[in-house]
């Protein structure tokens, strides 16, 4: 991408005026989408995006900037300007790069862009006709084959020399079911940082009519009620809980300033004893996982809670230096249009050891959250909220009912206490996760658990 | 390379294998500063563009995007354009239209941000942090105290004589505060658009997101139950928002809209009118020609609880054999057409929220609701969604709520609505931008303890 020379000439330009480190990121990404909606391909898209990101830290104070220009010229006419910020004297200085042996996490077998379009309209073709032969109440369908081919170089005043390519592929199907004047919508979006053959272990039928089971399922089904009460939330995309209720508040740009409820707390009791919560960047091909972060530190298997106790925070090179500790691989961030700061990777609650069965027939009355959809949380308050997007009753023992979303609230460290069974049934789902840094891949995960109190937000009244 | 010499390239490039075709591009340039104990947490200055070419080919489109300008990704753009278009099977011809007949002409929307040196900016901001700390001892810190620039350009460039560009552009203050008291930790915020620094004022910003903060520590759940309810404008304005892809057209013809054939009926209480106003000048999405080349139009989407228009697009129109009304517009180069509209609000009232909540008597005001993206459903019209606020005791706010859901349907909330107020406040712009004064509800679902 950028020769030595000049890598080291832009990052010496960022440092003319003071400052303590200063880096170069380089993006090169190619995207394609395609979207089929009833039946037919409706848009189809494809485009390359390359721009470079440079960043100067002076202490604490850090300064970004970005152009799609990547001439030499320009680049240094852009580190200058950024360092236009600052008012001391040059820091510049010999730099040796270094590029150190990195561990391949994301093997690729089939380059995606080099497979003919027409391969990829008939996934999309064979999920509508999954999706809408599911059944009669199916009256739309939209799915979409998304892929992206990212290339980043990645090079620093402290010798870091790293380059990454991020491959990545998700199929989304999203069914509608419309019965007496309503509609109701299932969805299902697996994903992965895999080339073609993702598609070899994925069956779009699947996807397709998971889609529409959710749909018709949620179509008959009756309000859910409102109020608190026990809620057993399963496993797979159920990992949303953690996600919102702990996973962002442990992210070192909240610690750090001290606008987190989890900061303060290493080492100490934050969850129930059944609980131990992992984030991994390094999950062969999975949809969250890089072989360095967007700083180029390698990713890694960072235990965050280890049977209920803090263990540690998601931390990125700058808020590290704020609270006077390393990197753990999770600085991350959309494109070279966002500075990076800590994110989540692959993010899990581990497995204990009742099976999901064990922990139906062991409730006495809950509602059990099967499919769930997005969230959001206040880091500073530890209020969270996501949605359940497929629901049912469990009364005495058995699922009795459907019932249709409702979102459910609660506080982080609160709820983390609550959690009086784990399942053995581990899985992970993807999403696309939004925040200071833009929006990038991470999986949730989690076995089957059960939360003993939490605020559904129905709209039936109490059961 | 620069933009003229490009789109003249391509153009030369696809002349041959199109009948029809675009160039569209976007300019951006931003600064952004965030302060964390008066030090800038954050500096960031940015200049980037990219361009989007898409091509008719038998009345299918092929698109394709870059952000780089050179012969490799002219020639890149065309070819991807033209093997897109061949895959494109549905039978809704898309459309690459003339100049309209006649367009809004934009003078009385001014920007005067540069006047201010991003020394004086980053001052400003320091000072408004210690303004937020100093009024209140239970500040503990700010979580966010930016301030964020951009002006926008885009061009469009058509094979039909469509040559246009307009530039729009402003500033945004958000500070949030961090509350403690005892155990407790609230927090509250405040936000700003502006295209003038005279129209910013410190004080009032800090006490705005102080006294939200403050006025929530020991808020709790109130009991799960329909209760009336007022809905502040900001909160109305952000939900309003998120439904809006209801009223597209494509999404009703492809039965993704429960809006569907309703166009004439009464969808809304008598009281309630939404106006899509391209050049309202509170507004910050201020355009005269939508990513089409067509004319935007000033409307009122909904009269008096009647539906009078959904919005088309070029694609949407062409199938109904009518005339667009100005909404085909794309979340960026990268992104194909969709329906989208410009400054988008609620027709004032006559009351202030003070009588709206003496009238109240007994209820609840909410004041800000978290998951919009995931709590709600714009093919159902379903939502439920973390909510906090105040509730309302003989006319009076007597206790903060926090730890609360609020639930409904979109399409029987409009019909639910006894009262609009006359307090219009707007919701962050992403594209298009929405206001709407607060608007008491009949009923409301909450769950709480």
């Amino acid at each position: 991408m950028l020769n030595k020379s000049t890598v080291e000439n832009v990052l010496n330009a960022a440092l003319s005026r003071g400052g303590d480190f200063a880096e170069v990121y380089v993006e090169d990404k190619l995207v394609g989408n395609i979207k089929l909606i009833g039946g037919n391909i409706e848009n189809n898209m494809t485009g390359r995006e390359y721009g470079v990101g440079i960043r100067i830290f002076d202490r604490f104070n850090a300064i970004y900037a970005y152009t799609n220009d990547s001439s030499e010229e320009n680049l240094i006419k852009v580190a200058k300007g950024a360092a236009a910020a600052l008012n001391g004297k040059s820091t510049e200085r010999a730099i040796n790069f270094l590029k150190g042996e990195l561990t391949d996490y994301n093997p690729i077998k089939t380059n995606l862009f080099g497979v003919e379009k027409k391969n990829k309209v008939e996934l999309l073709k064979r999920a509508y006709k999954a999706a809408k032969e599911y059944d009669d109440v199916i009256s739309q369908v939209t799915a979409t084959y998304l892929e992206e081919e990212q290339d980043v170089f990645i090079a620093n005043t402290e010798g870091l020399w790293t380059n990454d390519k991020r491959v990545r592929t998700r199929f989304t199907v999203a069914s509608v079911a419309n019965h007496n004047g309503e509609m109701q919508q299932g969805y299902f979006a697996p994903g992965a940082s895999m080339g073609f053959e993702f598609y070899d272990y994925m069956n779009v039928e699947d996807i397709a009519r998971e889609a529409s089971r959710i749909a018709k399922e949620m179509i008959y089904a009756e309000y859910a009620p409102s109020g608190t009460m026990p809620v057993i939330i399963d496993n797979e995309f159920g990992g949303v809980l953690f996600h919102e209720a702990c996973g962002h508040a442990l992210e070192a740009a909240f610690v750090s300033k001290g606008t987190s409820a989890f900061a303060g707390k290493m080492g100490q009791m934050v969850a129930s004893p059944l609980v131990t919560a992992i984030d991994d960047g390094t999950i062969p091909n999975a949809w969250g996982t890089t072989n360095v972060d967007d700083e180029g530190t390698p990713t890694r298997r960072n235990v965050l809670i280890e049977n209920g106790v803090l263990k540690s925070y998601l931390v990125d090179r700058l808020n590290g230096k704020r609270m006077n500790t390393q990197s753990t691989g999770s600085s991350r961030r959309q494109s070279y249009k966002f500075a990076p700061t800590s994110r989540m990777n692959n993010t899990f609650i581990d497995a204990g050891t009742m099976s999901k069965d064990e922990i139906i027939s062991n409730t006495e009355k809950a509602l059990y959250a099967k499919k769930l959809g997005g969230g959001s949380v206040n880091p500073a308050t530890g209020d969270f909220n996501f949605a359940v997007m497929e629901g049912y009753l469990v009364e005495d023992g058995k699922i009795t009912k459907p019932l249709r979303g409702a979102t459910l609230i609660g506080n982080g460290i609160e709820v983390l206490n609550l959690i009086d069974a784990v399942g053995n049934n581990l899985s992970h789902g993807q999403g696309m996760c939004g925040s200071s840094s833009g929006s990038i891949p991470t999986n949730v995960g989690q076995p089957t658990l059960r939360v003993s109190k939490l605020t559904v937000g129905g709209r039936k009244g109490e059961e | 390379m620069d933009f003229n010499e490009f789109k003249k390239l391509v153009f030369s490039l696809a002349e041959d294998k199109f009948d029809d075709m675009e160039i569209y591009r976007n300019e951006e340039k931003t600064l952004s500063i965030h302060i964390f104990k008066e030090e800038v947490d954050k500096y960031a200055i940015a200049e980037s563009s990219g361009v989007s070419f898409r091509g008719l080919k038998d009345g299918k489109m092929g698109y394709s995007f870059s952000e780089t300008m050179d012969e490799v990704s002219a020639k890149l753009l065309v070819e991807q354009a033209y093997d897109n278009a061949s895959y494109i099977d549905t039978s809704d011809l898309s459309p690459i239209f003339e100049p309209s007949d006649e367009y809004m002409i934009n003078n009385q929307i001014t920007y005067n941000i540069n006047g201010i040196s991003n020394d004086e900016k980053i001052q400003l901001m320091k000072d408004l942090e210690n303004r937020a700390l100093a009024l209140d001892s239970r500040i503990t810190s700010l979580a966010n105290c930016i301030y964020e620039e951009y002006n926008l350009t885009k061009e469009i460039y058509n094979s039909k004589e469509v040559d246009m560009t307009e530039s729009g552009g402003g500033a945004v203050i958000y500070i949030g505060v961090v509350a403690k008291d005892g155990d407790d930790t609230k927090t509250g915020a405040a936000l700003r658009l502006f295209r003038d620094f005279n129209d910013i004022d410190l004080d009032d910003i800090a006490k705005e997101a102080v006294n939200e903060a403050v006025s929530l520590l020991h808020a709790k759940p109130i009991k799960s139950n329909d209760y009336k309810t007022i809905i502040r404008g900001d909160v109305f304005a952000d939900i309003l928002g998120a439904f809006f892809p209801t009223f597209s057209a494509e999404n009703a013809q492809k039965g993704l809209s429960l809006l569907k054939d309703k166009t004439g009926e009464m969808i809304a209480s008598e009281n309630f009118t939404i106006i899509e106003d391209p050049l309202f000048e509170k507004g910050f999405a201020v355009s005269t020609f939508d990513d089409e080349g067509n004319a935007t139009k000033y409307k009122k989407i909904v009269e008096n609880g009647r539906l009078n228009t959904l919005l088309y697009n070029g694609k949407a129109a062409l199938k109904e054999g009518i005339e667009p009304t100005g909404n085909g517009f794309r979340d960026s180069y990268k992104a194909p057409i969709s329906t989208k509209a410009t400054n988008v609000y609620v027709k004032l009232g006559e009351k202030s929220l003070e009588e709206l909540i003496t009238q109240l008597d007994y209820g609840v005001i909410v004041t800000h609701v978290a998951g919009l993206h995931s709590g709600l459903n714009p093919v159902s019209g379903d939502f439920s969604m973390q909510a906090q606020g105040f509730l309302v005791e003989n006319g009076k706010i007597v206790q903060g709520i926090n730890g609360v859901t609020v639930a409904g349907n979109f399409f029987s909330m409009l019909k639910d609505i006894e009262e609009v107020g006359n307090d219009i406040k707007f919701g962050f712009p992403s594209g298009s931008h929405f206001g709407s004064p607060s608007i008491k509800l009949n009923t409301l679902s909450i769950a709480g303890s």
